[in-house]
């Protein structure tokens, strides 16, 4: 046999030719199940990360050039799972091959179109493992800002108010007491009938004993009866100054029923018509709004620097150990996105156009902050402008964004369904523009919105006085602007709501109270006059005490000086 | 499976070059230890179809060895974090992440470099071990089997030489 066919006998023993052929079966088997594989993977994956139901109609492959193709991707709400948080009607994305070899998704540019928010589901896209339930927190405290609704009965005023009523009656009464009590013991220490009595027999005593003796015994007695009569000097003073408080405390008895009137009246909510109407008719409205938009934010926030972590082992997975880079690039970049699609707000559709760059899962590994700009328009020519750059390149992310919503006609949209108050802007042109800056946790925002040419329409399942006031106000009212403030931080975010409503409201509310109050006081201060007459007699002559004190004092000092005259 | 095993039971009693059989447990190895998806295995599953090994040994082996795997993975873990972590060889695994196809390779996961290092480690060991063992089953428990009164008595049996000459 030739050496060159025993070599190819050798090599025949151990090649085995076709198996190339069942390799290249097998690599082209897995190849044309690629889209499949892709498909699946991004809803398994994609299921896991959100926590609700990943849908996607379908994915392909292309090689050269690499690239992914994905059609109608819908992402479920984890909070709200009949409806998709977001929907894509097309992705194309041309991939970075060399370092998709790397293990790095590397998107040069992508184009995101058909892009929906919040659009209903025909069926749950819950998964088992996870509850729905939202977050419930309270960002505004709205109570007790409405003036009261309607005017209450005269007698229940009185009788839940008594109690303060006697309190204050007491109080008084306890005051005078005191004062009476002190005079008591005053007067107690001065000389009595019984001591003026003894000067006197002093006296005729001294009379009768020789010069010197009579000199000692007037020195002596002159010196007692000045002492005591110094004593009704200084007393006098006192006197003057607690007739003074004795007099306040009667004037304040005398006013009771007027004080006790206005504190009824400001109690219901009829003592002044001045506070933060706005956000107790509109805060029902804006907080769901806010707590989502709150929740974005912390989401957002939450993508935080990658720091470097200490390996975890998963059996089966082992730990990824990374090293230096030379030319760090992350995980997973999106260098260019083009994005349209439609944002619905207050029923109506705006289609927007725009562009988001240098988006990473690990934007410490890149140069440039991810940022975004959009524009739109509505059938109706409002405008939207939004831009943002969100840089969590350092440890401290900071986030900024800006929109301006221009001319945007809202119809038939409710701004308070309060069963008390129902507001529906039946026709307005609105303006709206949010700066926001986010520095870590530290929140600054500042949202401003104007409505003009406006229409509104107020209806209440209780009418009362107060409301048919709002309702004539608002049915009159042409504009209004407001302004919402959130500072603090995000998970103790500081929120003001301020309004030209609570200007024009409290105006119209105040006429309307004045004119109320009036009525109420007349008969309240009468009522309470007439109920509590028995105790105010009583304080009255209580405080009579002040005057019989005054002459005490003058008859002692009378007695004495007279004596003193003797002398 | 029985087809497998009969398969095998065949192999072992043919004339099949036992290198080629002990080779198959080898390959099995490193794909039935080594995490499946990892790439590497795409070339091993290409050398062991090309390279006449023992199909049959070779897919009962990567069943076995991932079982086995599942026992080793551990140590398999611990193996690669060692090497990964070593202060030596910081120079080589930073040159080899900052190449795609390394990284695509996966070398950079504990379990993928472990039980990599583990299979090349016992590779020769399998090899020569598995051939040692097939041709000493050949020389001794093969030779003492056929003469045995019970082969004797099978081969004799009607069923078996139906079978024999099916099988022919």
């Amino acid at each position: 046999m030739p050496q060159w066919r025993a070599r190819g006998n050798a090599l025949k023993q151990w090649i085995r030719w076709w198996g190339f052929g069942v390799f290249l079966f097998i690599v082209l088997f897995w190849w044309l199940c690629i889209d499949f594989i892709v498909k699946t993977t991004i809803e398994t994956v994609g299921t896991q990360a959100v926590g609700a139901k990943v849908e996607l109609a379908g994915a392909s492959v292309t090689l050269l050039p690499t690239s992914l193709t994905l059609k109608q991707l819908r992402i479920t709400n984890p909070d709200a799972p009949m409806q998709n948080i977001v929907e894509v009607g097309n992705i194309s994305a041309s991939i970075d091959s060399l370092e998709l070899f790397g293990r790095r998704l590397v998107i040069n540019e992508m184009d995101l179109s058909g892009l929906q928010f919040n659009t209903p589901r025909k069926s749950s896209g819950a998964t088992s493992d996870r509850s729905t339930a939202g977050s419930d927190e309270s960002i505004f405290d709205l109570g007790g800002v409405i003036p009261g609704m309607s005017l209450p009965d005269v007698d229940s005023l009185i009788e839940k108010e008594k109690q303060a009523f006697l309190k204050e009656y007491e109080d008084i009464s306890n005051n005078l007491q005191a004062v009476e009590t002190g005079w008591q013991q005053r007067i107690d220490g001065l000389p009595d009938d019984a001591q003026i009595e003894e000067y006197n027999q002093r006296w005729k005593k001294a009379k009768k004993g020789n010069i010197l003796q009579k000199a000692s015994a007037i020195k002596s007695l002159k010196k007692d009866i000045d002492k005591d009569l110094g004593d009704i000097k200084s007393l006098k003073k006192q006197l003057a100054e607690d007739t003074k408080t004795v007099k306040s405390e009667l004037n304040r008895a005398n006013n009771l029923p007027a004080t006790q009137t206005q504190r009824i009246l400001s109690d219901v909510g009829l003592g002044s018509a001045e506070g933060d109407f706005t956000s107790a008719i509109l805060g029902d409205q804006l907080k769901p709004l806010l707590q989502r938009s709150l929740n974005y934010l912390k989401q957002m926030s939450g993508a935080a620097p990658q720091q470097p972590e200490e390996p975890v082992y998963a059996r089966g997975k082992g730990t990824w150990v990374t090293f230096k880079e030379d030319n760090p690039v992350p995980e997973l970049l999106i260098k260019s996105a083009r994005l349209d699609g439609v944002f619905s707000i207050a029923k109506q559709d705006i289609h927007f156009t725009g562009q988001a760059q240098d988006l990473s899962n690990q934007p410490a590994l890149w140069h440039k902050p991810a940022g975004f700009q959009l524009k739109g328009q509505s059938a109706d020519d409002a405008r939207l402008v939004a831009q943002g750059v969100l840089d969590h390149r350092e440890t401290v992310n900071k986030d900024s964004l800006d929109v301006s919503l221009e001319s945007f006609p809202l119809v038939d949209y409710a701004i308070s369904e309060k069963a008390d108050l129902q507001i529906m802007i039946n026709k307005a042109s609105s303006d709206f523009s949010a700066k926001l800056n986010l520095e870590g946790e530290v929140i600054l925002a500042d949202i401003k919105s104007g409505f003009s040419n406006l229409e509104l329409q107020v209806n209440s399942d209780n009418p009362s006085s107060s409301t048919s006031v709002i309702s004539d106000a608002l049915s009159t009212l042409n504009a209004f602007d407001m302004t919402l403030k959130v500072t603090g931080t995000l998970n103790n975010p500081a929120m003001s709501l301020s309004s030209d409503l609570d200007n024009i409201l409290g105006k119209a509310l105040k006429s309307k109270l004045n004119e109320q109050a009036a009525a109420l006081k007349d008969e309240l201060t009468a009522a309470i006059s007439q109920q509590m007459s028995p105790e105010l007699e009583k304080l009255t002559q209580q405080g009579d005490f002040i005057g019989q004190l005054d002459r005490q004092l003058g008859n002692k000092q009378d007695a004495l000086k007279q004596l003193t005259k003797a002398m | 499976m029985l087809t497998l095993i009969a398969k095998l039971l065949k192999a072992l009693n043919s004339d099949d070059n036992p290198s080629q059989i002990a080779l198959a447990v080898v390959f099995a190895a490193f794909i039935g230890i080594t995490p499946l998806a990892s790439p590497h295995n795409i070339i091993i599953l290409l050398i062991a179809l090309v390279i006449r090994i023992h199909l049959p040994m070779f897919f009962l082996s990567v069943g076995l060895f991932t079982l086995i795997a599942y026992l080793l993975d551990p140590i398999s873990h611990l193996i690669g974090l060692q090497m990964l972590q070593a202060e030596a060889l910081q120079g080589l695994w930073h040159t080899l992440y900052n190449s795609s196809f390394w990284r695509f390779m996966a070398f950079n996961n504990s379990v993928v470099l472990g039980s990599f290092t583990l299979s090349v480690l016992l590779s020769p060991l399998l090899f020569f071990s598995a051939r040692s063992l097939i041709v000493n089953y050949r020389e001794h428990v093969m030779t003492w089997a056929q003469k045995s009164r019970i082969a004797i008595w099978i081969k004799g049996s009607k069923l078996f030489l139906a079978y024999a000459a099916m099988e022919s």
